[in-house]
C-alpha cells in the first residue's frame, strides 16, 4: 500500500517524472488506467503500461518453514574429504558443500597444491569419502600445472588401492574406506615426523549416526589398548549400510558396468562419476583397480583468467554454467584477491561493494546448486597495536563470507637439532568447530 | 565483432529494441568500461530509461562475452616443452628443464652468487633447437644492470659456438639474436613489456629475463602502498604474457638484511604473526626485496647461494672456485630440491659431493 515508488523496477527517468507529478507511493496509483496516467503525466503510452504493470502486480517473495526444510532434508550439509587426515579432522569432515571455505596463507606453503587435491578428492564416489561431482578451477595466477595434478591423482589411487587391500583382508565390506582411523607414532629420534597422530571423526551424514558415534568411541578405545608399536595399525569402522541408507543428493544411477580404464573409446562407461553407490565389494575393487589420472582430469573444468573483468564475468555466469553441468560440485578458485585486490581505472573504485557482491553470488550458487566454494586469499601485513599482523586480504567486508577458513603457515621446530619448519594449518573460523590447528606435509602424492 | 563495443555486442546477441536504442543514444561505450559502472552502480544514472532488470540483461549477455569456454584438465598440455639450463644435473632441480609454463619464476641472492650468469647462459641456451632441449627461438633480456655482462655473455657465446658449431658459426649469431631492452625504472618496464606484446604474437620469442625486477622497483616508489599496486600491475602483466604465449618469464631478485630480535622460544607461534618469520624464504639472514605482495605474485621462487666452501674446477686449469648452490624455496609444479654447481667458463656447471663434478 504504502510502498514508495522508488522500490519498483522502473527506470529513473520514469521514476523522475512520476515523482514529479506527485506519485510517491503504490497508493497514489490506485485506480488508474495506462491512459490515464499517460495523460496525466508526461509519459507515453508504452512507459505508462510498464508502471502499472511493475507496481500493480507485485511478485510475492517464496518462503520455506523450518520445517519443511527438516522434511527435505535440506539442511543436511554433506562434506568432501580432504584425504588428509589432519585437515579432515580439522574441518569436521572435510570441506562442507553449500558453504565457502577460504584457505589463506604465505606464499609457497601448499595452497595450489591443496586445492588440486581438492578438485580431485570431489570426484571419487561416496565410499572413497567424495561426493562424485565435478570441479571447476578458476586460476587467476597460473599456478594450476597439470603434471602436478597426475601426481596428486596417482598418490590418491595409490591410497586408496592400499586402504582397499586392508579393507578386503580384514573382510569388510559396505564401509567408507577413507574414514578410518589412522595411528602412527612419531619416532623422537629422527626428529622426522611421519604421519600425524589423529583419531579420525566421521562425519554425520547417515541416519544411523548413534549408532556410529557408539561403535567409533568402543574402536577409539579398543586401538589404544592394541597400538603400542611403530608399525602402522589400521583400524576398520565397521558400519552396517543399508543399500539406500547413505544416500546424498546424486544425480548420477547406480551403474553395475566396469569402468573403462583407457577412457576413451566412445559409447562405453568411462566416467568416473557414473559409479555410485558402489557396496559391492567386488565392484569397487574393479573400480578402484580402473582408477587412472586421466579420467580425473576429465572431470575439472578448467578456467584461465586474465583480468578483474573475466574474474567478474565468469562469477556473472556461474548460474548458467551450473545450469548446464548439473554434476559440477565444488567450485575452486585460486586465487580471489589476486585482482581484487588492484584497483581499476580511477582511484575512485571502491572495492569493497564490489567483494560484497562477488561473495554474495558465490554463496547464492553454492547454496541454488549444492557446491562447495573454496576460495584461496593471500595475506596481507596490517599494523596492530604498533606490531605488523598477518591478515587475509580483502579486508573485513570479505572476511564474514567465508563460513570456515584455514591459515596455512609455517612455523619453525625449535625443539628439532635441524632448524626444520613444519607446515601447519590453522582453523580460525568455523561454524562448528573451535580454533585448533594441526600439522600438514606435502609429498609427490600430495598433501597429507 | 567488434571486440570491446557494447553496441555491437548487444545487437549481435539479440538484445530488446529499447536496451538497443537506449545504449545506442547515449554514446559508445566498451564492455570493459560497463563492467566498471555497473560496480560503481552508475549504468542506471547514466542509461536513465533503463530498469534494473534490463541491465541485468546486459550484465548476462556482457559476461557471456567475455568468459571463455573452459578447457578440461585432460585437454591440457600434459608435456611441456622443457628449456635445459645446459647441465643435465641441475635440470633435475626443475624436473627436465624450466617449463614453457612455468609463469613467473624468481631466482634471488645476495650479490655475486651467479644469478645473472645463469641468465645468461639461460640467453644461449633458448636458442638451440628443440631436439637440443632449448627453445628454438629469441629470448628477451630486460636489464636494468647496465652493460656489463657483456663480457661474460661473448665469452658464453664463443663456447657455444665452438661446441655447436653447425648450428652458430660465430659467436655474434648467438648474440644478435637475442633481444635486449635496457630499463632504469618502472616506466621504462611498463613501456618496454607494452612494446613486446605486438611482437610477441609472431611467436618468434621463446624466454624474457627480466633482470633485476628489484632495482627498477627500487627508483621512485617510497610508499609501500603504492609500491604493491604498481607490483601488481606488473605481475598482472607479465602473467597476462606468459599464460597467453606459453612463455617464462625468469625475474631476478635481490637481498635485503633482516634485523631480528632474538626470538623467544617460549612463544606461541600463533601469537606471533611477525610477518618474516612466517615467509618461507626466511634464512635468518637476509630476505628476498619487494615483500609479501611480489611474493604472492609469483609461482616459483629460488634461492642462490654462494657457499663459503671451495672446489677445483676442472675446466679451468684447477682453479679454486667457490661452491654454489641453486634450491627451489617454493613452487607449484616442482619439488623442494637443492642442487650444487660452480660457475665455469662453459656455464654452470653441477656439482655433487661424492661424484665430483657430474
Amino acid at each position: 500500500m504504502y510502498r514508495p515508488i522508488d522500490t519498483f523496477d522502473l527506470s529513473n527517468h520514469i521514476r523522475k517524472i512520476l515523482k514529479n507529478s506527485g506519485f510517491y507511493q503504490r497508493l497514489n496509483l490506485q485506480g488508474y488506467t495506462t491512459s490515464k496516467l499517460s495523460e496525466e503525466t508526461a509519459l507515453t503510452m508504452e512507459e505508462a503500461s510498464q508502471v502499472i504493470e511493475a507496481v500493480c502486480s507485485p511478485k510475492k517473495i517464496p518462503f520455506q518453514t523450518g520445517t519443511k526444510l527438516l522434511e527435505n532434508d535440506q539442511t543436511k550439509i554433506n562434506r568432501i574429504f580432504t584425504l588428509s587426515l589432519g585437515l579432515d579432522e580439522l574441518l569436521n569432515g572435510g570441506i562442507a558443500l553449500q558453504q565457502m571455505t577460504e584457505i589463506s596463507g604465505t606464499p609457497g606453503i601448499g595452497k595450489t597444491n591443496l586445492c588440486i587435491q581438492l578438485c580431485l578428492a570431489v570426484q571419487l564416489p561416496d565410499f572413497l569419502g567424495g561426493v562424485g561431482g565435478k570441479a571447476i578451477y578458476v586460476d587467476t595466477e597460473g599456478s594450476f600445472s597439470k603434471k602436478r595434478c597426475n601426481e596428486i591423482s596417482k598418490g590418491i589411487i595409490n591410497k586408496a588401492k592400499e586402504l582397499f587391500e586392508k579393507c578386503k583382508k580384514e573382510n569388510n565390506s559396505q564401509q567408507n574406506i577413507f574414514s578410518i582411523q589412522n595411528k602412527q607414532k612419531i619416532s623422537d629420534e629422527n626428529n622426522s615426523i611421519e604421519d600425524v597422530v589423529l583419531d579420525r571423526i566421521i562425519p554425520e551424514n547417515t541416519n544411523e549416526e548413534n549408532q556410529r558415534t557408539k561403535k567409533i568411541t568402543k574402536t577409539k578405545r579398543e586401538e589404544t589398548e592394541k597400538d603400542e608399536n611403530n608399525t602402522n595399525g589400521i583400524e576398520m569402522d565397521i558400519e552396517n549400510k543399508k543399500e539406500n541408507s547413505n544416500e546424498k543428493e546424486k544425480e548420477k544411477e547406480k551403474e553395475k558396468g566396469n569402468q573403462n580404464g583407457n577412457g576413451k573409446k566412445r559409447g562405453e562407461n568411462n566416467n568416473i562419476l557414473d559409479l555410485q553407490n558402489i557396496s559391492n565389494l567386488n565392484e569397487r575393487e574393479n573400480f578402484i583397480n580402473n582408477l587412472n589420472p586421466e579420467s580425473f582430469s576429465n572431470n575439472i573444468y578448467y578456467y584461465r583468467i586474465l583480468n578483474i573483468y573475466e574474474q567478474l564475468s565468469l562469477n556473472n555466469s556461474l548460474k548458467k554454467i551450473l545450469i548446464k553441468d548439473p554434476q559440477i560440485k565444488i567450485i575452486i578458485i585460486d586465487s580471489v584477491s589476486f585482482f581484487l585486490r588492484q584497483s581499476f581505472g580511477d582511484n575512485n573504485w571502491n572495492k569493497y561493494p564490489i567483494v560484497s557482491t562477488y561473495a554474495q553470488t558465490l554463496l547464492k550458487m553454492a547454496n541454488t546448486f549444492n557446491v562447495a566454494i573454496v576460495v584461496v586469499n593471500h595475506l596481507t601485513t596490517t599494523i596492530k597495536n604498533d606490531q605488523s599482523e598477518l591478515i587475509p586480504s580483502l579486508g573485513k567486508s570479505w572476511s564474514q563470507y567465508p563460513s570456515e577458513k584455514l591459515l596455512l603457515f609455517e612455523q619453525h621446530d625449535y625443539f628439532s637439532s635441524n632448524s626444520k619448519k613444519n607446515r601447519i594449518a590453522y582453523l580460525s573460523k568455523s561454524s562448528i568447530q573451535k580454533k585448533s590447528s594441526c600439522q600438514f606435509h606435502i609429498s609427490l602424492s600430495g598433501v597429507d | 565483432m567488434s571486440l570491446n563495443n557494447l553496441y555491437t555486442l548487444l545487437e549481435e546477441s539479440n538484445t530488446k529494441k529499447e536496451i538497443l536504442g537506449e545504449v545506442s543514444e547515449k554514446g559508445p561505450r566498451t564492455v570493459y568500461e560497463f563492467i566498471q559502472d555497473h560496480l560503481s552502480l552508475k549504468t542506471k544514472t547514466r542509461y536513465l530509461n533503463l530498469t534494473s532488470k534490463n541491465c541485468e540483461e546486459i550484465l548476462g549477455t556482457v559476461s557471456s562475452f567475455l568468459v571463455r569456454e573452459p578447457v578440461k584438465v585432460s585437454e591440457l598440455q600434459t608435456e611441456e616443452r622443457c628449456l635445459s639450463v645446459g647441465d643435465r644435473s641441475l635440470d633435475e632441480l626443475f624436473g627436465k628443464g624450466i617449463p614453457q609454463n612455468g609463469g613467473l619464476i624468481e631466482i634471488y641472492g645476495e650479490a655475486g652468487c651467479g644469478k645473472t650468469n645463469f641468465c645468461l647462459q639461460l640467453l644461449c641456451q633458448a636458442q638451440l633447437p628443440k631436439i637440443m632441449g632449448g627453445f628454438g627461438g629469441r629470448p628477451i633480456y630486460i636489464s636494468s644492470e647496465g652493460y656489463g655482462y657483456m663480457d661474460r655473455l661473448l665469452q658464453l657465446s664463443e663456447h657455444y659456438s665452438e661446441k655447436y658449431s653447425d648450428l652458430f658459426k660465430k659467436s655474434e649469431d648467438l648474440i644478435n639474436e637475442i633481444a635486449v631492452e635496457s630499463v632504469s625504472s618502472i616506466d621504462q618496464l611498463l613501456v618496454s613489456i607494452n612494446k613486446l606484446i605486438p611482437n610477441l604474437e609472431f611467436g618468434d620469442y621463446k624466454l624474457i629475463i627480466i633482470d633485476s625486477i628489484a632495482s627498477i622497483m627500487r627508483v621512485g616508489t617510497d610508499q609501500a602502498i603504492s609500491r604493491a599496486k604498481i607490483l601488481l600491475q606488473i605481475a598482472t602483466k607479465l602473467k597476462y604474457i606468459s599464460s597467453t604465449f606459453n612463455i617464462p618469464v625468469i625475474l631476478v631478485n635481490q637481498v635485503s638484511s633482516v634485523i631480528r630480535e632474538e626470538v623467544n622460544l617460549n612463544k606461541s607461534m600463533y601469537d606471533s604473526n611477525d610477518p618474516f618469520l612466517l615467509l618461507p624464504s626466511y634464512s635468518g639472514k637476509s630476505t628476498p626485496t619487494l615483500g609479501l605482495v611480489w611474493s604472492n605474485c609469483i609461482n616459483t621462487r629460488i634461492c642462490f647461494k654462494r657457499l663459503k666452501r671451495k672446489v677445483i674446477d676442472p675446466f679451468q686449469n684447477n682453479q679454486n672456485t667457490a661452491l654454489r648452490s641453486m634450491n627451489v624455496v617454493f613452487s607449484s609444479s616442482m619439488p623442494l630440491d637443492q642442487k650444487y654447481f660452480i660457475i665455469s667458463n662453459r656455464g654452470l656447471v653441477s656439482y655433487e659431493f661424492q661424484k665430483g663434478f657430474f
